[in-house]
């Protein structure tokens, strides 16, 4: 019967979920994670990012619409940002461990929604990696906890506290592989000959950059890695060699992109791919000592037989609960990345569903854009000085987003209202893909101030 | 695996020696690009060393106005003026590295010049020159042509009681130009002439990166600051006409063509390597009637050169008469924005910005 057949399939996949499995692929990653963290948290106030994009700005893009801004200021802002750096170290020693990865998911998250401008792909996979992190027992051994609290101490996990984080993972290579299955960057190789062309003075490797064969060979290559590094990941025996790509891929976009610690995030996290016995040889160099906690010489063997039991061994009870919230989160991660498709627009001219889909490095865009506003009541019309709203590096990137400028439009608008005059919003710009002639942006005669919403962005001029 | 993990740290370490540190000498590049190389002996510099000469030139003039103030003199010392704030126009673009750390082009032309407080100043015999718009061409300007209706008028005030007082300011103004512009133009000559070239690359903070983002910042404030301004773009149509660059010689139009010949051929370097030769390299872009970039580029300059050329000096005077004629060269120079500004900066792979921060 089919209903049965439904209940031993979730039961096998519950079994499997909650297979008791070595700490140490966990252990590892919470460490990795965690100093990064911190390194990027110390790297980004060091910068003096903190004060440029979350401090200066006198009007945020909010996800929310523009009436719902995130309340900040600069006492609170550093807070964050302390409260981050602690809760990284937290995570990484393994030290209060739940509230610390609470805290760090909670105050990374939070400066992220502030405002759009600053929005990368690898900051939204950090709060899915820390959301994620929340829920695993990784502190029950290998860290302060475990010495803390001596009756939390497991060797064993549930595999799918190892599991989420590798799947996350994937989801995030393979969506961004499939993005890449597009006609400029396969059969162009456009953005990449662009960004290559800028970088014949590299050392030795420049004259090759600028080839056109290059530029070729990074799209392909790029598309495959992305498409097939988690299944090399996720295979025991192509294991080692993808990792190497991942290194190899990761190093050299490090070497070519202002793309910040993105690339060691990707290489730290995907040490989350081998297996239980890898890590626990890596912690045996680190720590040197042995961990003598298995019956069994082997481990990460997903098998139900494989039974450890140590001392310690404490059963995890099953969390259904937690289960379902697992299940939800993945069904959405494979959905949102897929919303565009609700839309004809053209993703990369209308951006209609751009963010939070993996869509890494994949098109070069550029813009111009002058606002410009009609006093209802004397039908004149002045140029904005967007500098004086908003700020170069806000500028910079609301030209080429839609849903960006509609608010910037609103917030014109608004500022011209408590001056007491009513004004019409309309922009008059132009925009480039990858390196094409620019083209008309935003239909000019439209008021902007009057669209509340963007969901159909018709007041795009069409890309034809 | 203690193998791989020495392996990895090594190729870590080969790759993190020089990535990101520019300001490490042994990180860059070694060989001095050659094209940066001609931007600095045949752009940059020449445009330093004549501005220079020029402001020297009137300030020599300017003794003999002050030692015999009448209008055989005057006449000379304000063509003398002119020819500096001329000269200046080809120099302001460089506004990057020494330029930018003494903010020379708000030093020495910011503009309309605070005239009340130029001469409030003057009365109390204050020649600190502590704001931007209390010298520069534009107090130039004021002291030579704005401080009486007519020639006989300011002729009086420099043969009159307070004479000394306005020579005194006059003399602290020119020494504030050349002096600028001279420590500018020695460290080109210097340390900064000496690493520029060195500093290759179209990544942010590279030498050319910052040429580029300079070369358009000053573009556009040729058509915001000397044409949208006055013209009233940017209030409602309510003409500005005090806001020109040079009110009271008369010739802000002159300026401003100046100012834009002067981008065409920094564009076009003549007969050395400059922005042209990068830009007649971008493949991607296909005109309306199929030109190349630089065709596009090279006509719209022409174009905005020639909407210029027609717009009748005084400027304060023309953006209340004819609002169309200059509407049409802020039109053409605003075509122009967008070309640089997407265009050329994708072309190129340039980006627009002096900040460095993430992308992904």
């Amino acid at each position: 019967m089919p209903i049965m057949m439904a209940t031993d399939l979730v039961k096998n996949i519950t079994n499997k979920l909650t297979t008791q499995v070595a700490v140490f692929p966990l252990a590892t990653f919470r460490v990795v994670f965690g100093a990064l963290m911190l390194f990027s948290t110390i790297r980004f106030w060091y910068y003096g990012w903190i004060e440029d994009f979350y401090i200066a700005p006198s009007h945020f893009f909010s996800y929310f619409g523009q009436d719902w801004i995130l309340p900040y200021n600069a006492p609170f802002i550093y807070s964050l940002f302390i409260i981050m750096a602690i809760s990284a170290v937290g995570i990484m020693l393994g030290l209060f461990f739940r509230a610390s990865s609470l805290l760090f998911f909670l105050s990374f998250t939070y400066i992220e929604l502030i405002d759009k401008t600053t929005y990368l792909n690898h900051y939204y996979f950090v709060s899915l990696m820390a959301f994620l992190l929340l829920f695993t027992p990784a502190h029950r051994a290998l860290s302060l906890d475990s010495k803390l609290f001596p009756r939390i101490k497991s060797w064993v996990v549930p595999q799918w506290s190892i599991l989420a984080l590798q799947f996350q993972i994937a989801i995030l290579y393979f969506f961004a592989g499939v993005a890449k299955l597009n006609y400029d960057w396969l059969f162009k190789a456009q953005p990449m000959s662009l960004w290559l062309q800028s970088k014949s003075d590299f050392p030795i490797l420049g004259q090759f950059f600028v080839m056109e064969e290059t530029a070729f060979i990074f799209s392909w290559a790029g598309m495959l890695f992305d498409i097939s590094i988690a299944f090399l990941l996720f295979s025991k025996k192509l294991r080692p060699l993808g990792y190497l790509a991942v290194v190899a891929f990761h190093l050299l976009t490090w070497l070519l992109f202002p793309i910040g610690v993105f690339p060691w995030v990707m290489i730290g996290v995907t040490l989350i791919f081998f297996s239980a016995d890898w890590h626990k040889r890596l912690w045996e160099i680190v720590w040197s000592s042995r961990f003598r906690v298995y019956r069994f010489g082997s481990m990460g063997n997903k098998t139900a037989s494989n039974k450890i039991t140590t001392p310690n061994y404490k059963l995890l009870t099953i969390n259904y609960g937690l289960l379902s919230l697992l299940a939800i989160h993945f069904t959405l991660q494979l959905l949102v990345p897929l919303r565009h498709h609700l839309s004809d627009d053209n993703l990369y001219w209308t951006e209609n569903g751009y963010r939070f889909s993996w869509r890494v490095m994949l098109m070069e865009k550029t813009g111009y854009l002058e606002f410009r506003v009609r006093n209802i009541a004397t039908q004149k019309e002045s140029i904005v000085q967007t500098g004086e709203y908003f700020s170069a590096f806000q500028q910079r990137q609301l030209v080429t987003q839609p849903d960006m400028i509609l608010q910037a439009a609103n917030v014109i608008a608004k500022d011209y209202e408590n001056r007491g005059i009513q004004v019409e919003v309309y922009a008059d710009s132009f925009a480039s893909l990858n390196g094409e002639k620019h083209r008309p942006f935003v239909n000019p005669t439209v008021n902007l101030a009057s669209l509340k919403n963007d969901q159909k962005r018709d007041w795009i001029v069409q890309y034809d | 695996m203690t193998k791989h993990i020495t392996i990895l740290l090594l190729i870590t370490a080969l790759f993190w020696s020089c990535n990101g540190d520019e300001e490490n000498p042994e990180c860059q590049a070694s060989d001095p690009d050659v094209m940066l190389m001609d931007i600095r002996d045949f752009t940059i510099l020449p445009a330093y060393q004549n501005a220079y000469n020029k402001i020297v030139e009137a300030r020599d003039i300017s003794q003999d106005f002050i030692l015999t103030p009448s209008q055989d003199q005057l006449g000379p010392f304000r063509n003398a003026i002119k020819n500096a704030w001329l000269a200046w126009q080809e120099a302001s673009g460089f506004e990057f590295g020494p330029a930018s750390d003494v903010a020379l082009r708000s030093n020495v032309n910011t503009f309309p010049v605070d005239s009340f407080g130029v001469l409030l100043r003057i009365e109390n015999q204050d020649i600190t020159l502590i704001a931007n718009d209390l010298k520069g061409f534009p107090a130039l300007d004021l002291l030579i042509n704005g401080i009486g209706s007519t020639d006989e008028e300011i002729l009086a005030i420099y043969t009159g009681d307070s004479a000394a007082d306005y020579t005194a300011y006059l003399t602290a103004v020119l020494i504030d130009i050349e002096d600028r512009i001279l420590s500018v133009k020695a460290t080109w000559e210097d340390s900064y002439g000496e690493t520029f070239p060195t500093n290759t690359g179209f990544s942010t903070g590279s030498s050319f990166s910052m040429y580029i983002n300079a070369y358009i910042q000053d573009w556009e404030q040729i058509k915001r600051e000397r044409i949208a301004l006055p013209l009233g773009l940017l209030t409602f149509q309510t003409p500005l006409p005090n806001q020109v660059e040079c009110i009271y010689g008369g010739y802000s139009q002159e300026l401003a063509l100046a100012h834009a010949v002067s981008h065409y051929n920094i564009y076009k370097s003549a007969d050395h390597l400059g922005i042209q030769e990068l830009v007649e390299g971008v493949t991607n872009f296909t005109g309306n009637n199929g030109e190349t970039l630089d065709e596009t580029m090279v006509a719209q300059f022409e174009l905005g050169i020639a909407n210029l050329s027609v717009v009748p000096d005084p400027l304060s005077e023309t953006v209340l008469l004819d609002f169309d004629i200059v509407n049409e060269a802020y039109l053409a120079l605003q075509d122009m924005v967008v070309l640089m500004k997407i265009d050329m900066t994708s072309g190129l792979g340039i980006s627009i910005n002096f900040a460095d921060n993430d992308g992904d």
